[in-house]
């Protein structure tokens, strides 16, 4: 089991590092938001392999409220994007 | 009744597809060109990954309460992923946020030539006139004029749908617009 937690681990420690150098090199705020999405879905993922190898069901309502706020920020994003030059 | 052990293990597997499934997004996310692209890769976590992670917790803990947060957990998630995903995907369409030479079919693309043709046809450019909520919702005249507006939007830049305001931030009347222009989303 300690060996299945290092791989995970890692592997979602991965996931998380490339969302953020994504979210910092852009170039389009649309890629931003994406990645911002992504490492949120990553963030809910690590709570529940939290959940699993620690052996407890306490985060389960901020995962509820993760998954239940995600959609607004790339929403209001989306909505307030206008014609761009990529920076 | 099964051994702990054997729900631990098939935990662990369910975990460790979830977590390579978030690899596999992570190294879309680095790679790929443009945004469509990096969305298609940063999705697959999002639903698939989320139920094997998910499925790892009702292994472990196998009791009705938690399995039934969990499934709120994704029902959730699968409500408004396909939202975010779609306004994003919208978003990046109209920004011209994509490489045309990597699609291999655009049917938007002939959808809007199609419209605005139709649209010349019968009010001879006249947008004034048109009111998107007249028109039938998700209709080729309901699209070209709606892309109209956004690519009006773009030469002036103002925002996006929102009520333009004057100096002092009171909303400007009507009258003073000179017309009506197509409602908001």
């Amino acid at each position: 089991m300690i060996v299945v937690e290092y791989v995970v681990g890692a592997l979602f420690a991965f996931a998380g590092l490339a969302s953020v150098i994504r979210i910092v090199k852009g170039p389009s705020i649309l890629d931003r938001m994406i990645a911002s999405d992504m490492l949120l879905t990553t963030l809910i993922c690590v709570l529940a392999a939290d959940m699993v190898f620690s052996g407890h069901t306490r985060t389960i309502p901020v995962i509820i409220v993760l998954a239940l706020s995600a959609v607004f920020g790339s929403i209001t994003v989306a909505r307030y994007v206008s014609r761009q030059d990529p920076s | 009744m099964i051994p702990q052990s054997v729900y631990d293990v098939a935990s662990s597997v369910l975990l460790i597809g979830g977590a390579l499934l978030s690899l596999a997004a992570g190294i879309g996310l680095l790679r790929f060109p443009d945004a469509l692209s990096r969305m298609h890769a940063a999705t697959k976590p999002q639903i698939f990954g989320l139920i094997l992670v998910l499925a790892a917790i009702a292994l472990d803990q196998h009791t009705v309460g938690t399995i039934a947060s969990l499934l709120v957990v994704l029902v959730f998630q699968m409500l408004t992923a396909p939202i975010s995903a779609h306004m994003i995907g919208r978003a990046g369409y109209r920004n011209g946020d994509l490489l045309r030479d990597q699609l291999v079919v655009d049917e938007l693309d002939e959808a809007v030539a199609r419209a605005a043709g139709e649209l010349a046809d019968t009010v001879e450019g006249d947008e004034a006139d048109i009111d998107v909520s007249d028109l039938p919702v998700g209709s080729a005249d309901a699209l070209a004029v709606e892309l109209d507006r956004v690519e009006g939007l773009g030469e002036h830049d103002a925002d996006d749908g929102e009520v333009d305001r004057d100096v002092e931030g009171r909303p400007s009347t009507a009258g003073e617009q000179g017309g009506s222009r197509p409602g908001g989303l």
